[in-house]
């Protein structure tokens, strides 16, 4: 058994052209990490390497996507690190190091959330029924096409402030989810949520998104923010 | 990951710009990870300062194990010591509680959580009672003075009333002492109801020496009593050897009878 240094999935000599399923490849990315850091905390200097690899961008991301501003995510993602790395002792081998990561980056936030005042939230004014639930998906919730993505891809602005508009759950889950690329499984494990009310989260939240992305740019100052 | 295809859309639109942190902050971070294997993760640290604390919480225990163990005694084995009704109930609770922990740990963890609470409660009252630092030293002479005063006339009372109950007072072989055995309480009560029981025959010099004796018995001494009483068997000698007197106890009834035969 090797620990693949560049931050891959840990694949065991045995298995490593076999076809991979999401499911494998999450097992297996658990597997790694389980033992990247039982070597780590037995001394093995290398094998912090393979998790810092493994989850650095995914980890910088959420922080960037949390906080908004890039010199507030610098200081917010280097001190989740050292925390990882302080209280390496407290994690149990039993489960996932990405849930146990991304809970330590969750609380991290909560505390930079509350210091600075919670963030601004609009959602009480939004003028979309989020909550009624259809079984045919309408024009406006269908997934963004190649043009659209384009566009908004040019204006940052505009889908911070349709993040904004989300819930606290709701925008936790969907940063976790479609920006650091964290499972339902995951998720749960980060945020102590049970894995169908992060489900809910995400369903609710990815409609909403795909209304206001569509939607003219909103005017945040009116709804009162 | 677990991601699904259609929501590829969101993942691409939601993908903050720049998509990395610097690489310094990166080489910082495996940097320090690096380095923290040579050192106690945090939580060893605080492993280490919660002992440390124990062993400050600790502190109060044992001066209040020493103060059970040494002072109580002293202060016990002091003349005149006092101690002030918080400070007692402190060193009382400690003096338990020390000897609780000294038989031995409690099985119950919550039950030595408990022991724990009260002796350092115990051990705060202590430090909040000024009369530790009282000086234990002999009580001054007024205070001395008023201690024997008090022990005196308690003592005086208590005699008083034993042997006027259970002493006779008049041995057989010798002269009864009026002081002696009517002390001034029964004597007070005595003269305060006394007075011969009215009779037409009775002279008026029988009535006199019977009145003397009776001040007598309050007021003087053994040898102006048995006077009295000679005066007033001369003055009356056709009268019984004892007077008929309201309320006479029998102590005083005793009296003239013996009075009366060595006057005999």
């Amino acid at each position: 058994m090797r620990i693949e240094r560049d931050g891959g999935a840990f694949l065991s000599e045995a298995n490593s052209s076999s076809i991979r399923t999401p499911m494998d490849e999450e097992a297996q990315d658990s597997a790694r990490d389980a033992t990247a850091m039982a070597a780590w905390v037995a001394g093995d200097a290398d094998a912090f390497d393979v998790l810092h690899s493994a989850y650095r961008d995914r980890l910088w991301r959420y922080v960037l996507r949390s906080v908004r501003e890039e010199d507030i995510a610098h200081e917010l993602y280097q001190d989740i690190w050292m925390r990882v790395i302080d209280r390496r002792d407290d994690w149990q081998p039993t489960g996932r190091f990405v849930g146990w990561l991304f809970a330590i980056a969750r609380h991290r936030l909560i505390d930079h959330h509350r210091a600075e005042g919670r963030r601004p939230s609009i959602n009480a004014d939004i003028d979309i029924d989020t909550h009624q639930e259809s079984s045919v998906t309408s024009l406006v919730e269908r997934p963004l096409g190649p043009e659209e993505r384009a566009e908004l891809s040019q204006d940052d602005e505009r889908v911070q402030r349709a993040l904004d508009t989300l819930p606290d759950e709701q925008r936790e889950a969907v940063l976790m989810h479609h920006v650091a690329g964290l499972t339902h499984a995951e998720i749960s494990d980060a945020t102590g949520a049970a894995r169908e009310a992060v489900k809910s989260r995400l369903r609710y939240a990815v409609r909403r998104l795909r209304k206001l992305l569509r939607c003219e740019p909103l005017d945040v100052d009116r709804r009162g923010t | 990951m677990n991601t699904s295809e259609p929501d590829d859309d969101l993942r691409e639109v939601l993908k903050p710009t720049p998509a990395s942190a610097p690489a310094s902050i990166d080489a910082a971070i495996r940097a320090h990870a690096r380095r923290a294997l040579n050192t106690k993760p945090t939580s060893e640290k605080n492993k280490d300062k919660r002992s440390g604390g124990k062993l400050l919480r600790l502190l109060p225990i044992a001066a209040v194990v020493v103060l059970s163990i040494g002072l109580i005694p002293r202060l016990q084995q002091e003349p005149g010591s006092q101690l002030s009704a918080p400070m007692a109930d402190a060193l009382q609770s400690a003096d338990e509680v020390a000897i609780d922990l000294l038989e031995g740990p409690s099985a119950d963890a919550e039950e030595s959580m408990a022991a724990e609470s009260e002796i350092v409660s115990s051990g705060a009252s202590l430090a909040s009672s000024k009369m530790v630092r009282v000086p234990l030293r002999e009580p001054g002479l007024p205070e001395r003075q008023a201690i024997e005063a008090e022990a005196e006339a308690a003592f005086r009372t208590e005699l008083s009333e034993e042997v006027s109950e259970n002493v006779a007072p008049f041995a057989a072989d010798s002269a009864p002492s009026v002081r002696a055995i009517k002390p001034e309480a029964s004597l007070a009560r005595l003269s305060e109801s006394r007075a011969l029981e009215e009779t037409d025959d009775v002279p008026e010099p029988a009535r006199t020496a019977a009145a003397d004796i009776l001040e007598l018995l309050r007021t003087g001494s053994d040898g102006q009593a048995h006077a009295a009483y000679r005066r007033w068997r001369e003055a009356w000698p056709q009268a019984e050897p004892v007077p008929k007197l309201k309320g006479m106890s029998d102590v005083e009834r005793d009296w003239f009878e013996r009075a009366a035969e060595r006057l005999e």
